[in-house]
């Protein structure tokens, strides 16, 4: 939770500064800056995901059914949000769909976004994966009384391994733990193969 | 900049090491990277519809939330 506050004062932050020009800086250059920083992001989260030796044997060892639940999130997802195209002002039916690609993956899938398709549809991106990592936090125990013990795992997406895991170990049980780990792990790798591709 | 090549450096020693200066960095270029979105939303016209576009944003995360518990729920009863 600390980590996204901090994301967000540096988005606000940037916001501010942009909408004061307190800092003029040639759109040409922050393009390119952006370009180079976000080919840096992307191959240090490579190392962080293909380091995780924990989770990449893991994904081994479990059963067909574990690993067709992340899948299952994936398309769930992709799919809500393009349903909810149909309730929102945005135009692009493919923007919305990249935007549930993003799985609460905030910080990776926004400026993947962002750089693709506008600082507009970025800004939408980080809200409302923000959005769900911080409903997902707050509704697991509603989730699992009423819905399913798969439920939170389900709306925590990538997070599920990270962030909302210590609310799913708590309400939905230590055995849904394990899911939570794998389901985050093959979420996570695939947003910045699947917003691109929703994209392109 | 030298501080972080020293870690670097004693970092490649260790796998653990790696990882984290890995993380860490990551965390960095997260930070550069939104204040860099923020401050070219900030410039444009798009920051005088933040309003709509941040209820845009928690609709599509409902539904996304509510698509993907739909999805799984037939998964539910075979983990039982």
């Amino acid at each position: 939770m600390r980590f996204s506050l901090i994301l967000l004062v540096f988005f606000v932050l940037g916001s501010v500064v942009g909408y004061f020009g307190l800092i003029s800086i040639p759109s040409v250059y922050t393009s390119s800056f952006e370009d180079y920083l976000l080919y840096v992001l992307l191959f240090l989260v490579g190392i962080s995901v293909g380091s995780d030796t924990k989770a990449i044997q893991g994904l081994f060892k479990v059963n067909l059914v574990i690993i067709l639940i992340p899948i299952m999130v994936a398309i769930g997802s992709i799919g809500g949000a393009g349903f909810g195209s149909l309730f929102v002002r945005i135009p692009d039916l493919r923007e919305c769909m990249a935007v549930g690609a993003g799985f609460g993956y905030y910080s990776l899938s926004s400026v993947i976004i962002g750089k693709l398709r506008g600082e507009a549809i970025g800004g939408i991106a980080l809200m409302s994966n923000i959005f769900r990592e911080v409903t997902t936090l707050l509704l697991a125990p509603v989730m699992c009384r009423y819905i399913a013990r798969l439920a939170p795992i389900a709306s925590g997406g990538a997070t599920s391994m990270d962030t909302t895991l210590g609310v799913i170990y708590r309400y939905s049980g230590k055995d849904y733990a394990v899911i939570a780990v794998i389901n985050g792990a093959i979420l996570s790798i695939l947003v910045p193969i699947l917003v691109p591709l929703i994209l392109s | 900049m030298w501080k972080l090549i020293i870690f670097f450096v004693v970092g490649l020693r260790k796998k653990q090491g790696i990882i984290k200066i890995c993380a860490r960095l990551s965390e960095y270029t997260i930070f550069l990277l939104l204040f860099l979105l923020g401050f070219l939303m900030g410039g444009s016209p798009v920051i005088k519809n933040v309003l709509s576009m941040g209820i845009d944003a928690v609709l599509l995360s409902v539904f996304s939330i509510i698509g993907s518990i739909l999805a799984i729920l037939p998964f539910e009863k075979r983990l039982r």
